[in-house]
Formats: C-alpha cells, structure tokens, sequence
C-alpha cells in the first residue's frame, strides 16, 4: 500500500488485522466511557465485547496503517452489528478504502470494515468517514 | 422498554467529559490522535484545546441503546451517524433518542429511532438513527 494518500485506490485494501480483546481490555474500555450498563444488565459484559469497543478497536488497525496524522477528524459512522462477539474470542477486521476525494484543504477518506469470528461469522460491518489535512502526505 | 410505540423517548444517558477520560479513551482504543491527549498541539489547531474522540462520544449512543434494547442492539443493532461539533473537557453531553418508526413483519420488528449527542447548552454534537431489531 502506497503511503502517500493521493495515490490510493478505491478498492484498496487498508489492513486485515486479527485481534482479540479480552476482559481487562473491556474493562479498561468501559472504565474510559464510566458505562454502567454492566452493571445495569447483569454482566452483558463479562461475557460479550461491548459492541462499540469492536467498532473502536477496529479502527484503530485502519488508523495505524494508513499513518494517519495528527488533526485528523472522524466526520461521520455507519455500523451494523450482526452478531455479539465473546470477550476473548479472536476476531478478524478487513479494512477497504471505499472513497477518497479533496474538497478545499483536506483530504476526505471512507473505509468500510468488516469483522468476523475465526468462523467467519460476520460480528460488525463499520464504515468510517475521515478527513485529513490536504497538505499532509499528499 | 415494554409496549413501545412511535415517538417514545428512549431513557438517557448523561456524560461528563475530563481529559482523564479523554486520556483513559486513548489508551483503551488505541487512538492517540494528539488532537486529543496533546495540549500544544491542540492549542495551535483549528478547536484551539483538546477535543473528545468522536467514538468515545458516539460510545454514549451505543450505551442509550444497550439500556434500552438490551441485547438485541448488541446483536442486530445499526447506527449511523454525522458528528457535527467537537466536544471539549469538562463539558457534560447528554445522549437522547426518539422512536421514530416501528416496522413489524410477522415474527419480527424493526424499531427505528432518531439519536442525539447534545452539550447542556443544547448544541447537537452527534445526530443520526439507530436501529434494532426485535424478535416478536
């Protein structure tokens, strides 16, 4: 994959990643947001991965790969859960670049994710719209 | 939530926002954006101090709708949603919700809602719908 963000493709394969979050992952995760909901829901976390934590943690694979500078903006999210995942279970995301474009100064990029469980049972579908500072990297 | 109708509130959800948190979120997710952690590089872009991550924000949607729907928004929800303004430390959002239509079909139905991520001041930082789907 080329690193310089003119230059990238639609269709283009941003990164293919397999993780695992596990419970002191979660804990850490929902510690960050104070998300009561396990508490209120009897455990739902202690056994599956808060939905928006794959969604977050997903990201993150996309965000590494494609270098993405500082000043970066999330401008819009679509996600679709199809299945919950279990805490500790190993999933796989395959990041795409589905749209790039310049408006004025920046750089608007849009990557379709897709996760699944080493069963290929799909967990999350995520499409993340970003816009980077045109001058960077270009 | 029982006998749910069209233009229901959903229960809310109602977040402080400290740069411990801001910080706590960077390490969770693996983003560290220095617009978020960064003072100085903060200070010189175009919000001017530091600035919440659109998820950790979007995340108090996620957690209305686990209150609400329980597990069937973590196994058939659907989001989309713009994020509109930044949201600073130390500011409170509030996360709403409105059923705006309800799709029956004969063994299932589909709840569609409108969702907002507000400041107290009323300013919309998220707007979007959210949508679950209900086994009958």
């Amino acid at each position: 994959m080329t690193d310089r963000y003119s230059n990238l493709k639609t269709g283009t394969e941003i990164s293919k990643e397999f993780f695992v979050i596990d419970k002191d992952q979660v804990n850490d995760y929902l510690k960050a947001l104070d998300d009561s909901s396990e508490d209120k829901l009897l455990n739902l976390y202690t056994q599956f991965i808060p939905p928006m934590c794959i969604a977050a943690l997903s990201l993150r694979g996309v965000i590494i790969k494609l270098k993405i500078p500082g000043g970066t903006i999330h401008t819009a999210q679509e996600i679709e859960f199809k299945n919950s995942a279990i805490v500790g279970e190993g999933l796989y995301c395959k990041a795409n670049l589905i749209l790039n474009s310049i408006r004025v100064d920046w750089r608007f990029l849009t990557i379709q994710m897709n996760v699944t469980d080493q069963n290929e049972k799909p967990i999350m579908l995520g499409k993340s719209s970003i816009m980077l500072p045109h001058y960077y990297n270009d | 939530m029982t006998d749910m109708k069209e233009k229901d509130q959903l229960i809310r959800i109602q977040k402080l926002i400290t740069k411990e948190k801001i910080l706590q979120y960077a390490n969770a997710s693996g983003d560290f954006n220095p617009i978020h952690i960064n003072n100085d590089f903060a200070k010189k872009s175009q919000f001017g101090q530091i600035i919440a991550h659109g998820m950790m924000i979007a995340a108090s949607i996620s957690e209305m709708m686990t209150e609400n729907f329980k597990h069937d928004w973590i196994e058939s929800g659907k989001l989309k949603m713009k994020f509109k303004s930044p949201v600073f430390h130390n500011e409170k959002i509030i996360a709403s919700g409105e059923i705006t239509k309800i799709k029956n079909s004969e063994t299932k139905r589909e709840i569609i809602n409108s969702v907002f991520v507000k400041k107290e001041s009323g300013e919309i930082v998220i707007s979007g719908t959210a949508s679950v789907i209900q086994n009958k």
